[in-house]
């Protein structure tokens, strides 16, 4: 028992995909503690990159960003047996379906699988804890 | 027929009134004498109909009186009710052969002159006219020597061309209802007309258009109270009803509306939409000289006709422009509000990033918190900015401007960001171009959202925007253009170019960038040209005169 505390208790890595430096600055002044690191990555092509490279316990994934989105991100994530497991909480500031934006039913055109959460922009630091705190500990 | 027949006598006017079962009514004026009645179509006035003989009865002048002889008919000619074989009319009697009812309509004796109709020979036969459908009832039924009181043949082609142009162009309902009414009333001797039309809610009818012409005076306009009872037989029914004296007329009774208005003579017909009468156009008289005819029903029954569907087209029109605006509008919301909640979620991470500082005094925290909140404010300035800009058509302010100097001003301020990114910003300007006449404001908000983009689009490294002035060799036009080697425009994305709320920069971009350069541009009557590689590279071009253009 003691141990498996330990396991859990030790230190945990969280890859933030997000092309705004300031969204990736809140996360991480959010979750960022000395049992918690925060690794950054601008978009999804450096996203994955860096989830080959880090192996995260958890991914915070925006939607909308250049050169690779979210919603193709989550997609090769799932695909890649490696990073598979790794749980995902998306975060975008429209949820609405409209012409040019996405919503969650957006993302079946991509993947059959759905990520661990899915979250409105912008959101409170208390949930934002909640939800890592949440998925980090889920074995 | 009756010309040739030499041995007739021309003599009092009037008319017999047949009333159809459905309500509505089909006049037969009385010029010569005598009138042969009958199921034949030798008759003068033939009535189809087989409780009617072949040859009926007949009307004969004795003296200044009409007579009505049965002519040994099998079911009978009845007047006022009695049975009999020869009779004297009077005005207001009613007369009836078999199944078929008329109103005699006799004028006095000595007031009948100068009303000659205008045209006496035509013989028609209302079965090869539109006119009718079901509705008038009259197919069955030779109708001779009716009289246009209005208008020539000629006159009324004119007037059917002219209410197609009207149709055509009107996208506005009033613009539609008053031209129609003001060309009924060149046609039809009116003394009052409205075009009523159904709430599309209620169901109520109410006035949408109405006109009065000069002989009737004040009291039209003033007090257009139209015969509710008219009205309802027509819209109800769906019936075009004509009525020579409304007041006398059994079918409204001694309705009083009809009373109070004194109306001597009415039409009314309904207005069909695709499903539905959707309305009326009603016009009545209280002269005694204008009186409607057969002809001046079947006119404004095809004026009906023609426009209840364009009512409802214009209608139809104003529906889809109010749902393309709604889904215009809800789109530019959705888009704002995205732009709006990024900033939102930037300035509640720098205040929280902030307060983080302040409660545990880490100056560093405190800074980043505090750069967090202004980039987003003024993040949040310039959206506010671009959708004003955007918003609404406005003429440039035209000022006469080095036109280098606009460029070399967005260089400056980009530079910082462009070293920044590693991206190499080079300036090749055109020394022949000078003074130029634009809005120097708007080309320069254009020039800052070009080189900007072109910088995002550029990669970490080896990043090159060359931002480029020509001037044209007959010195009319000048060129700003911005190239970059960065990631280039789809095929797919660069229709989208452009397109308000459309970005592929993720959460940087508000979409309204190139949206408000468009706008700019195009208020300069000037354009802009877009070649793009991707992965090569991407060139945007403005190309504006170097003149304020002439109007």
């Amino acid at each position: 028992m003691a141990r498996k505390k330990e396991a859990y208790m030790g230190t945990k890595k969280i890859l933030v995909v997000d092309d705004e430096q300031d969204c990736r600055e809140f996360v991480k002044a959010i979750v960022e503690s000395d049992r918690i690191q925060v690794v950054e990555a601008q978009d999804g092509v450096e996203g994955l990159e860096m989830a080959r490279k880090e192996t995260p316990d958890l991914i915070i994934l925006d939607i909308q960003m250049p050169r690779k989105g979210g919603f193709r991100t989550f997609a090769e994530l799932k695909s890649d047996s490696a990073l598979k497991s790794i749980p995902v909480i998306m975060l975008t500031s429209v949820v609405e379906k409209t012409a040019m934006l996405f919503s969650k039913d957006d993302l079946k055109e991509y993947c059959d699988e759905e990520p661990e959460a899915f979250h409105d922009k912008p959101i409170e630091a208390g949930k934002l804890l909640a939800l890592v705190e949440q998925y980090l500990h889920t074995p | 027929m009756i010309a040739e027949e030499g041995g007739k006598r021309s003599a009092l006017h009037g008319k017999l009134v047949l009333e159809r079962p459905g309500g509505t009514s089909v006049s037969f004026p009385l010029t010569q004498f005598p009138v042969a009645l009958g199921r034949e179509a030798s008759n003068d006035i033939t009535l189809s109909d087989h409780s009617v003989s072949r040859r009926h009865a007949r009307l004969v002048l004795d003296g200044e009186m009409v007579q009505v002889e049965d002519l040994g008919s099998s079911n009978g000619t009845f007047v006022n009710g009695n049975k009999i074989a020869s009779c004297g009319l009077k005005n207001g009697d009613h007369l009836r052969l078999g199944n078929c009812s008329f109103a005699v309509e006799l004028d006095p004796p000595n007031t009948g002159k100068g009303r000659e109709p205008k045209t006496t020979s035509s013989t028609w036969d209302l079965s090869t006219h539109s006119l009718s459908q079901e509705d008038l009832e009259v197919e069955a039924t030779g109708i001779r020597a009716a009289g246009l009181t209005g208008a020539s043949t000629g006159a009324v082609l004119g007037f059917f061309q002219q209410t197609g142009r009207i149709l055509e162009r009107a996208f506005d309902l009033d613009e539609l209802l008053n031209g129609i009414l003001d060309l009924t009333f060149q046609m039809i001797p009116a003394g009052r007309g409205c075009i009523l039309l159904a709430d599309p809610n209620t169901g109520e009818m109410g006035i949408k258009a109405s006109k009065t012409s000069d002989d009737e005076g004040q009291d039209g306009l003033d007090r257009m109270k139209i015969s509710r009872t008219i009205l309802d037989y027509a819209t109800r029914q769906g019936r075009a009803v004509l009525t020579s004296d409304a007041t006398s007329d059994d079918r409204f009774g001694a309705a009083q509306s009809v009373i109070i208005q004194e109306i001597r003579g009415a039409m009314c017909v309904p207005l069909r939409g695709r499903e539905e009468i959707i309305g009326a156009i009603y016009v009545d008289s209280k002269l005694l000289s204008h009186k409607f005819s057969i002809d001046d029903l079947k006119l404004l029954f095809a004026v009906g006709a023609q426009i209840g569907i364009a009512v409802e087209n214009t209608r139809l029109y104003d529906a889809n422009l109010r749902a393309e605006r709604m889904a215009a509008v809800g789109q530019a919301v959705a888009g704002l509000g995205h732009c709006i909640k990024n900033i939102l979620n930037g300035m509640e991470g720098g205040s929280f990033i902030l307060q983080k500082g302040i409660d545990k005094a880490e100056e560093g925290s405190i800074r980043k918190g505090w750069d967090i909140l202004s980039r987003n404010s003024s993040r949040l300035k310039d959206l506010v900015l671009d959708m004003l800009a955007y918003s609404k058509p406005r003429e440039p302010m035209y000022q006469v401007v080095q036109g280098n100097s606009v460029v070399v001003d967005v260089v400056e301020l980009l530079q910082e960001r462009a070293d920044g990114k590693g991206v190499h910003l080079r300036y090749i300007p055109d020394e022949r171009l000078q003074a130029v006449e634009i809005d120097g404001k708007a080309i320069y908000r254009c020039v800052l959202n070009l080189v900007t983009n072109a910088i995002d689009a550029c990669q970490e490294q080896g990043g090159e925007v060359c931002v480029r002035t020509l001037l044209s060799q007959q010195e009319q036009r000048f060129e700003i253009s911005v190239s970059d080697n960065g990631c280039g425009v789809s095929e797919e994305d660069m229709e989208k170019l452009g397109r308000a709320f459309f970005s592929t920069k993720g959460s940087k971009g508000t979409g309204l960038g190139l949206s408000v350069t468009y706008k700019i541009v195009s208020e300069h009557k000037g354009d802009i040209r877009v070649e793009s590689r991707l992965r090569e590279g991407t060139t945007f071009t403005l190309s504006l005169p170097v003149r304020r253009p002439m109007e």
